[in-house]
């Protein structure tokens, strides 16, 4: 970790100016972009390179986000970014071996290396009631035009206009009206390489009463320097379903922000689920909106984090209509002098009575320099609502501890037993049955690899 | 003669108060011996510090457990080695399997004393197995460790973990607490099936009621940190008719 901490070091040095714009950390990503964009026009449709064009503007005005931006406080974007790493846009060096590290499901494979959609690695091609589409090879359909960057717009995002710069593949995936798909999707994003930044977009559209489950994963092998971005639109239609469940574990010198933006329709249902389980940085930054009324919008997180290692995961949930739902629940593990972060905001708008919300952040510290910061933010607009919220940080339970030990099982395996339990509760809260069982192996796995973690140490 | 468990002149500190006086209690193979004392007469001290938990201090006497002096053991060795803590209160282990949880705990033991571990199929036969005589379903096995199970439940799991374990000496602390009429019976049953030549028990208990089922050998009352009087299991009916406050009375 001792490459990570001298580049991350610093983070005061980003100057006095109180309103985000850009700066010398971005100057180098701006000269980068301008010959990018410059290098593709002659590639790419005219709109794309228009895209690209507004979207550098934008970033231009904003800059990366840093922590004098309130939703920002915790997490210093804009330090994080202070090493040099230059665009992915060649050809990924993907190697069909990258794939014995990532789950092994049973599924609808998508797989980007460095933001490069491989479609010989997938196997999407053929699914009735499926479109997969890379905008970057081929026109865009009728759907695609009416959704791409819709609900972008209706927020715009500093990091999410980065995204759409530098994106080398956009995956777009419609469920077709009615279609339940009885597989899961298994979008894998991996990084081969050290020293670059990769982008990638995603639009998924899941059309009335189509019910799809989506296995969103990145991975690195060890020891690179990247920065992996992904700005997601999603679109769950009425009385469709989507269970949308990401798994990042990149290399723990990696830095990765997920941003995604959803709309749920009426009676639909959008259950997320996010495990941080690597990177230096990761941040998950997510804007839901109920939509349509008696929507649900679930999310569970789960992280562990040693060393300097930081994970985010930031919510916005916005009930626009009544009788809507969401829960979130987010459980954290830190060793070492690591950090996290739980954001929630919900908004209640005017006239969405009825409303059902409730958030719940619990966190394990495991060494007494582990860090976890959980902010709960109610914007409540309507009188007949229902939301709570809690938070809780403590170190594991000296009681269970002793139970665990009287039955034989030695102090290292019982902690790590009840470090392990502790987490899969929050996979425990997906309704996916099918899916509990490999998302618990990627947080068991992590815990045999990590083998010191659970006694607090670094391994 | 050697006993499996012996406990001579025992004192114990916890935060700096002593609790334990100079307890003395012995037992030989075979034998169920029950511990009767009013509340804060050292029961639970006396549970804990056997199996080896944090925070009590001895700073007299001795634990010897067939023959081997066990104060500096590790509550997991001390399992190993055959002792078994039967908890008044079983903690509750959200997000861990019972299964996995008797799995674990019976492979460690296994491995701590150089034993192949069973592996899932004949862990799992094993377990149902036991289980079924405890009343205990597969669905409850599924369920996190004693996660919404009732209080009879919770007994019905640590018998179950008894069995699994087979320890040749247990503890049972007021294993009768929280049990109506019916539970208790079902639990008392499932001890009485494992008493034997080889097996000790130690029944810790406040009230005489768990004795009409489990039917001790011997009965030791325990006041003030150390056994004031023994006896057969008549002393547990005396007990009932006179009160703790007669006895001890009459013992000073």
């Amino acid at each position: 970790m001792t490459a990570e901490n001298k580049k991350l070091k610093n983070s005061d040095a980003a100057g006095p100016q109180l309103v985000a714009q850009a700066g010398d950390i971005e100057q180098p990503f701006i000269d980068q972009a301008e010959a990018f964009v410059a290098s593709r026009v002659d590639q790419e449709p005219p709109w794309l390179t228009q895209l690209r064009s507004s979207a550098l503007s934008a970033f231009k005005a904003l800059g990366f986000p840093h922590r004098r931006i309130e939703e920002w406080k915790y997490t210093d974007w804009r330090a994080n970014m202070r090493q040099s790493l230059n665009p992915k846009s060649s050809q990924t060096d993907f190697a069909p071996a990258m794939l014995d590290s990532v789950l092994s499901l049973e599924s609808i494979r998508i797989v980007i290396a460095d933001g490069q959609l491989v479609p010989e690695a997938s196997n999407y091609q053929d699914v009735t009631g499926l479109s997969v589409a890379s905008l970057l090879d081929e026109p865009t359909s009728d759907w695609f035009g009416q959704h791409f960057g819709r609900l972008e717009a209706k927020s715009p995002k500093a990091m999410a206009a980065f995204d759409n710069v530098f994106m080398t593949a956009c995956i777009a995936i419609k469920v077709d009206e009615g279609v339940k798909l009885h597989l899961p999707l298994h979008v894998i994003h991996l990084s081969t390489a050290s020293d670059i930044h990769h982008h990638a977009r995603a639009l998924i559209v899941l059309e009335p009463n189509a019910d799809a489950s989506l296995v969103e994963e990145h991975y690195s092998s060890a020891a690179v320097d990247l920065y992996s971005g992904l700005t997601s639109e999603i679109v769950v239609q009425d009385n469709a379903k989507l269970r949308h469940y990401k798994i990042q574990r990149y290399a723990e010198t990696a830095l990765h922000l997920g941003t995604s933006y959803s709309e749920i329709g009426a009676g639909a249902s959008l259950e997320c689920f996010c495990l941080h389980a690597g990177a230096a940085r990761a941040r998950m930054d997510l804007h839901a909106d109920l939509a349509g009324e008696k929507g649900h919008f679930g999310f569970s997180g789960a992280y562990v984090g040693e060393g300097t290692q930081a994970s985010d995961m930031t919510t916005v949930i916005e009930h626009s209509v009544p009788n809507c739902t969401s829960r979130e629940v987010v459980r954290g593990v830190l060793a070492g002098k690591a950090k996290g972060v739980f954001q929630g905001k919900i908004i209640v708008q005017e006239g969405a009575q009825k409303t059902d919300g409730y958030q719940m952040s619990r966190a394990l510290l495991l060494s007494d320099k582990a860090e976890v910061d959980a902010k709960p933010e109610l914007e409540i607009f309507a009188d007949d609502v229902k939301c709570s919220h809690g938070a809780t940080a403590g170190e594991l339970d000296e009681n269970s501890i002793f139970y665990l030990r009287s039955r034989g099982i030695p102090e290292g395996e019982a902690k790590a037993l009840l470090v392990e339990g502790f987490l899969d509760e929050a996979v425990d809260e997906i309704s996916a049955e099918d899916l509990k069982g490999p998302l618990k192996g990627v947080i068991s796995d992590w815990l045999r690899d990590h083998a010191r973690f659970a006694q607090g140490e670094t391994s | 003669m050697s006993y499996l468990l012996d406990v001579q002149d025992l004192k114990v500190e916890v935060g700096g108060k002593e609790i334990l006086t100079g307890l003395s209690v012995q037992l030989p193979a075979g034998e169920v011996h029950a511990i009767m004392g009013p509340n804060g007469s050292g029961k639970s001290t006396l549970s804990y510090v056997i199996s080896g938990r944090d925070g009590y201090n001895i700073t007299g006497g001795s634990i010897r457990f067939k023959g081997q002096d066990i104060s500096d053991l590790d509550p997991e060795e001390r399992a190993a080695a055959g002792l078994f803590l039967g908890f008044q209160y079983p903690l509750e282990i959200p997000g861990v399997a019972t299964m996995t949880f008797l799995r674990t705990a019976l492979n460690a033991q296994r491995k701590a004393r150089g034993e192949d571990e069973l592996d899932a199929p004949s862990f799992l036969k094993l377990a149902r197995e036991k289980a079924k005589l405890l009343n205990i379903s597969n669905e409850m096995l599924k369920r996190p460790l004693n996660v919404g199970f009732s209080g009879g439940e919770k007994k019905r799991n640590e018998i179950l973990q008894m069995a699994l374990l087979e320890p040749t000496m247990a503890v049972l602390d007021e294993t009768d607490s929280g049990l109506d009429i019916d539970a208790l019976k079902v639990v008392a049953q499932g001890v009485n099936a494992l008493r034997a030549p080889d097996r000790s028990m130690l029944v810790i208990t406040h009230y005489q009621r768990l004795l009409d089922y489990i039917v001790p050998d011997r009965v030791h009352v325990l006041a003030g940190g150390k056994i004031v009087k023994s006896g057969d299991k008549s002393l547990a009916l005396e007990l009932e008719r006179n009160g703790y406050d007669a006895i001890i009375a009459n013992a000073a």
